[in-house]
């Protein structure tokens, strides 16, 4: 015989996923869902910006830290750098003063923490000025969007060209955090040698990135 | 009129850095407008999740943002220090202190949820093990019986003002609702096909082998795509839609007999003239239990009639008793073996 009416489901058995979206729809239909969504979020922050904030964390987290990886090239500092965005998304009330969706608004917080973390690291002797952090940006000039995935090809370029043992050092280090000592004993070479690589590629960054300085340090300009 | 326009597909031909230099002229041209760039954002967004780079621990750190929310409230002053004050309330700021309880209950109600993603925040999940057939009501007074081992999506939120969309993995029976405003009932499946209805009854199977969808009552179009090609396949009330993983092409069977075809609703095995072959296939799908043939002389018997069984393993012994074969088992799997 049918079994009674389904109660709640248990969702403590499922492991959980990463996209929800269909590849199948077309481009007008994902859109519209989206919409709701946002809504939904805002109506939440409305009478209860914890859970609003809890929500956009679960909803984006991981695409954001993706997102940041890809040019930061390092897990722990994406992830560090997406966490510290919620946490001054929190405390500063940002989401009160969100004119666009939040979903826009996050990844372009995370563009421009980026630029300034990168900035920060590659500086070389000849400092020049480290923007604030801007996690407001209004609307943009289109470059200044496209910057981003700009930047995020040439970095990428630019580690594909180092040499195969340099490049496998630079990607233990950096993206997987492994410390100098871990990587000297898994890779059979002198912590010495280790540090060479990682500098090496450290210089080839900058000197790569040099002609780009004035473009980093501009676009930040234009979001005030 | 410009005839190569920017869309989804394009945006992610550039996020995956495959773009020319014309490409991205034109995005950055469409990007000028507001209304792009959010869409821009929402594509990145997709993109991002869809191909991650790596997969972020987010359990701990979410666990750690709440906490964080927690020990920072925004009743306080912005720059205060956190926890310690809230013992020291007046009496009679005790509606305050009340607020922040309420809070975090709330707060400890999601972290306890535990982090799944954002699927579980978009959709209800309603999910059979194997042996198992359950009902579910949808919002919109849909009825659909899950067969075994399935899952069904349904929106959480309600669904919106466009489609009433769910996403099967598995089979079921549907009875949708007709809605005032007419509005389309769409089945989204994992494989090539989608199902969309305006109000009826019908079946839907989506498993490893395949696709099927069985229609009852009223009208369906099955949606699919023949390689690049969107392509549409209106049913009518008794055909039987077929999508082998082999063939492109689905096979529609007109007249196919409905009612032994959704047996399962009723928990009802009906054969008619069905190989053991395929039997041992349905027990597979059905109960999650492995059948091997091992005489190949059996694979071919047929077996005609109705079965409610309590459980595999008491159907498999009755068709040993039919067939007069051996069941022997193998770790996990059952053989069916010739009798000495």
């Amino acid at each position: 015989m049918l079994s009674p009416q389904g109660s709640e489901n248990n969702e403590n058995a499922a492991s959980w996923e990463v996209n929800a979206d269909d590849p199948h729809a077309a481009d007008g239909v994902n859109s519209a869902k989206e919409t709701d969504r946002e809504l939904f979020i805002r109506k939440t922050f409305e009478t209860n910006p914890q859970e609003g904030c809890a929500l956009l964390f679960r909803l984006y987290y991981n695409p954001l830290c993706s997102y940041a990886v890809r040019f930061l090239y390092s897990k722990e500092a994406a992830a560090d750098l997406v966490s510290e965005m919620f946490y001054a998304f929190w405390k500063n009330r940002s989401y009160e003063s969100v004119k666009t969706s939040y979903r826009a608004y996050l990844f372009k917080s995370v563009q421009n923490r980026s630029y300034n973390f990168l900035a920060s690291e590659l500086k070389n002797t000849d400092s020049f000025e480290i923007m604030p952090q801007y996690d407001v940006a209004s609307s943009e000039r289109p470059e200044a969007l496209m910057y981003f995935e700009e930047l995020a090809s040439r970095i990428d370029r630019i580690v594909e060209q180092l040499p195969p043992q340099c490049q496998k050092v630079f990607l233990l280090n950096r993206f997987e955090n492994k410390k100098i000592q871990q990587i000297a004993l898994e890779m059979n070479l002198s912590t010495r040698t280790v540090e060479g690589h990682i500098s090496k590629a450290l210089v080839a960054l900058r000197q790569g990135l040099k002609d780009h300085w004035t473009w980093l340090v501009a676009v930040p300009l234009a979001f005030i | 009129m410009n005839k190569l326009s920017v869309n989804k597909a394009l945006l992610f031909q550039y996020f995956a850095a495959s773009a020319s230099p014309v490409q991205k002229r034109l995005i950055s041209e469409w990007l000028a407008q507001a209304e792009n760039q959010e869409l821009y954002f929402e594509w990145l967004a997709e993109w991002q999740a869809r191909s991650p780079h790596y997969l972020p621990e987010g359990q701990e750190r979410y666990e750690q943002y709440l906490e964080y929310m927690r020990n920072h409230p925004l009743d306080k002053l912005k720059d205060a220090e956190p926890a310690q004050s809230e013992a020291h309330l007046p009496g009679n700021r005790i509606p305050i202190w009340r607020k922040i309880w309420l809070v975090a209950a709330s707060v400890i109600l999601l972290s306890t949820m535990g982090w799944y993603g954002r699927d579980y925040v978009i959709f209800k999940h309603y999910q059979t093990s194997y042996g198992e057939t359950r009902t579910v009501k949808l919002m919109d007074g849909t009825q659909v019986v899950l067969n075994a081992n399935t899952t069904l999506k349904v929106p959480r939120f309600g669904f919106g003002s466009e489609t009433r969309e769910v996403k099967l993995n598995g089979e079921a029976f549907f009875n949708v609702t007709h809605t005032i405003d007419n509005k389309r009932f769409m089945v989204k499946t994992e494989e090539n096909f989608e199902v969309m209805v305006l109000g009826t009854e019908f079946s839907v199977y989506t498993r490893q082998k395949g696709g099927k969808v069985l229609l009852k009552k009223g009208k369906v179009h099955v949606l699919f795509s023949e390689g690049q090609k969107k392509k549409e396949l209106i049913m009518n009330p008794g055909d039987l839609v077929i999508m082998e993983k082999t063939t492109a092409k689905p096979l529609r069977k007109p007249n196919a007999d409905t009612s032994r075809l959704t047996a399962w609703v009723a928990n009802r095995f009906v054969f008619d003239k069905t190989p053991l072959s395929e039997v041992a296939s349905q027990l597979q799908e059905h109960y999650g239990i492995t059948v091997q043939i091992q005489d190949g002389q059996f694979a071919s018997r047929t077996v005609s009639g109705t079965f409610q069984p309590e459980s595999g393993e008491e159907l498999l012994t009755l068709l040993s008793e039919l067939f007069d074969f051996r069941l022997a088992r193998e770790g996990e799997a059952y053989l069916i073996v010739k009798k000495q």
